[in-house]
């Protein structure tokens, strides 16, 4: 009796306790296993592990909510996106092999254009394109399109695509996406008066198929003049809002009033804070829209406001305060879902806040809206998910280990002070000598960014101490580990389901550097960062207003 | 008590609740009613019937898979369950793999769901961070790809 003579049905349910390097392995060895590797059924279990701890494109993963069957894929498909995503979680984490000399590798370094040299802003979209907004008034837009191979020979720099340069300075802009147009907007502010704030639209379907720099490309959609100076605090393409700030909260205004009745033209402000004291030491770090919510994220605080006039019932303050002092923020896109039944809306959103002295902070946010006519208020859920300490004593080494056996290791309030984590289960006495040295010679983040999709996340680390500056990367894991083949019985009944393994616990987010440059030079300082998720291109923005692309 | 007789003819009398985990069984008895007829089970030979009675009434008393699970299991759980294996269940498939293969058939014929899926978690236990060649070692796999096709598969399934 041999593997090979089981019967097919056998071999399937072998092959599905497999991961796919252990499957892309077995199936090299003959002709029977390859046919047993080549049943859909394996790949369709396999992707489904993997959506739920890697990104995967947009139309992908809606045409998998749409039907978890995938009809329109075929098997080899299938397969070949499984394995890809599973070649890009391998490099994603692995250091970024940076060559010298004339060969480059995998990093580009893009020199400033002239004229242009401080950096306000860096952003990637789509996985592709990078948009660096310089503050003497110019604005590039490059295109990394990541090859569908890893072949470093491959000539594939990211190519200038598109520059807008006003010769006016830019004190604030945002952008937002239209994915079903495949349009980005981008709303630029004026510091000096006349205080105008341009709005544009850029078709990047058209982009990609033109040769050569655009400059027409941005397509001015909107001019909007300001009695005084407001920063933008966010803007909301697919709801033509734009939102600004005012010295007690923000103002939203609607920029695009032609497809609106006059009536909603008008200007709406929020204010979240009296003009006191508490306003100067609770800020707002930044503003971002969250399903159909406006999220206000404080110093201190983090709020849901409800900027739809047409609600039937006054929206209840929601608000969480944090017992940390964050200065940056970063989102996800939102994500929502309707509990058939219930009809209760959700919406989650990953946020990582960086607090100076402390460290990264990733908080998990669920909002759930019950229907109007519910008699329940909408609540607002704040969850501790992980934690990158700057400073002593933060978090249990043996957090990760014992988020299998404890409900909560750490309340979501998180408080510094060690006595008071409320619900810390974790009762052993923090004793690593050798972490503590560790996390003392931690220094500050200069800059981070969590992907759309909060499967994926970047920090940019100077080190106390040292000239060097890392990029770290963050991802998310697997459940379990299908190798971990543990003693100790499992309670087949059921007594570790927690209902949802990212929410339950706040595990430390190790060390995970991918690069880091040396250098004395303070114009090589890393003062922005950005990523595609999906294909794993880094792209860091340096104190010269030079940008370096890290390809996998 | 259910009398069982394996195909080698060797006659074993079990309890009622560990001979219903096999869902044939389950089903004879049921077609046949209360009756003092030894119940035949042609594809399994005495010395893997000793394994597989061994794993049967260790796990008697075990909550029983059911498909509902699927529904309200957390999907760390789930993982949990179809990776994970107890001390007593690695000794138990500490077996050479002739008798590993033969208890998986048997439970595929008796149909006892669990046993055939902790049995091939131990399989596939054997083949997790292999490589091709020693995976073929391990389980005196012939290697039937022409040289062109050996080829072919390999490049396509390389990881880089």
């Amino acid at each position: 009796m041999l593997l090979v003579d089981l019967p097919p049905e056998v071999l399937l349910v072998i092959i599905n306790r497999l991961d796919i390097p252990d499957v892309l392995n077995i199936r090299q060895t003959c002709r029977t296993l390859f046919h047993a590797t080549c049943d859909r059924a394996i790949w369709m279990s396999l992707l489904e592990e993997q959506t739920t701890y890697l990104p995967f494109a947009s139309e992908v993963l809606e045409d998998y909510q749409h039907d978890n069957n995938l009809p329109d894929y075929s098997t080899s498909s299938i397969e070949a996106l499984v394995v890809k995503a599973c070649r890009i979680e391998e490099k994603w984490a692995a250091p970024r092999r940076v060559h010298t000399g004339s060969h480059n590798g995998k990093l580009h370094i893009i020199k400033r254009d002239d004229g242009a040299t401080k950096l306000l802003g860096l952003e990637m979209v789509f996985d592709r394109w990078i948009l660096a907004v310089y503050f003497e008034g110019a604005v590039c837009l490059y295109d990394a399109k990541p090859s569908d191979d890893f072949d470093a020979s491959r000539e594939d720099m990211p190519i200038l695509r598109a520059f807008l340069a006003k010769g006016v300075p830019y004190m604030s802009y945002a952008i937002s996406l239209d994915p079903s147009e495949n349009t980005l907007f981008l709303a630029l502010a004026h510091p000096k008066s006349p205080h105008i704030i341009e709005i544009f639209g850029i078709n990047l379907g058209l982009l990609s198929l033109e040769q050569g720099v655009s400059t027409s490309i941005f397509r001015l959609m909107h001019t909007i003049t300001l009695p005084t100076y407001k920063n933008i605090k966010a803007l909301n393409a697919a709801e033509r809002l734009l939102v600004l700030s005012l010295p007690t909260g923000v103002e939203l205004l609607p920029w695009d009033t032609s497809s609106r009745d006059a009536k909603s033209g008008k200007a709406q402000s929020i204010i979240v804070q009296n003009e006191d004291l508490e306003s100067l030491v609770d800020g707002i770090v930044a503003t971002t829209f969250f399903g159909t919510y406006l999220l206000i994220f404080r110093t201190h605080t983090l709020s849901i406001h409800d900027h739809n006039d047409a609600s039937e019932r006054p929206f209840p303050s929601l608000k969480h305060t944090f017992a940390l002092t964050f200065r940056q923020v970063s989102f996800s896109a939102p994500s929502e879902s309707m509990n058939p039944a219930s009809k209760v809306m959700t919406y989650t959103m990953s946020i990582f806040a960086y607090d100076v002295i402390q460290g990264l902070f990733h908080y998990t946010i669920r909002l759930l809206v019950p229907p109007s006519s519910s008699e329940l208020p909408p609540s607002l859920d704040v969850h501790l998910t992980g934690v990158y300490p700057l400073a002593v004593g933060i978090v249990q080494p043996s957090a990760l280990h014992t988020a299998l056996t404890t409900t909560s290791t750490y309340y979501s309030n998180f408080s510094p002070r060690g006595h008071s984590m409320s619900s810390a289960t974790v009762t052993s006495p923090y004793d690593s000598p050798t972490s503590d040295v560790e996390y003392a010679s931690r220094g500050f983040l200069s800059a981070h960014c969590v992907g759309p999709q909060a499967k994926r996340a970047i920090w940019v680390e100077r080190k106390r101490s040292s000239t060097s500056r890392e990029v770290h990367v963050w991802n998310r894991h697997k459940p379990w580990d299908k190798r971990i083949y543990v003693s100790g019985h499992l309670d087949r009944g059921g007594k570790v389901a927690e209902d949802d393994p990212t929410l339950s616990s706040t595990v430390e987010m190790k060390r995970q550097v991918v690069y880091s440059l040396d250098s004395y030079d303070l114009r090589d300082d890393i003062n922005f960062c950005a990523f595609g998720e999906i294909y794993g291109t880094i792209v860091l923005g340096h104190r010269s207003g030079d940008l370096s692309v890290l390809k996998l | 008590m259910v009398i069982l007789i394996t195909s080698d003819n060797v006659k074993y009398v079990v309890e009622k609740d560990v001979a219903e985990l096999s869902v044939l069984v389950k089903n004879m008895l049921e077609d046949i009613g209360p009756s003092d007829e030894p119940i035949p089970l042609h594809n399994v030979t005495s010395t893997v019937f000793n394994k597989v009675l061994e794993y049967c009434i260790y796990h008697r008393n075990d909550p029983p898979p059911s498909d509902d699970d699927e529904g309200c299991a957390s999907p760390l759980h789930k993982y949990l369950a179809s990776h994970i294996c107890s001390e007593w269940d690695q000794r138990f498939f500490d077996v050479d793999q002739a008798l590993l293969f033969d208890i998986i058939l048997a439970a595929n014929y008796l149909d006892i769901k669990t046993l055939l899926d902790d049995a091939c978690k131990a399989v596939a236990h054997l083949i997790q961070g292999k490589s091709t060649e020693e995976i073929r070692g391990i389980f005196n796999i012939v290697n039937d790809f022409t040289p062109e096709e050996e080829a072919r598969v390999k490049k396509e399934n390389v990881s880089s």
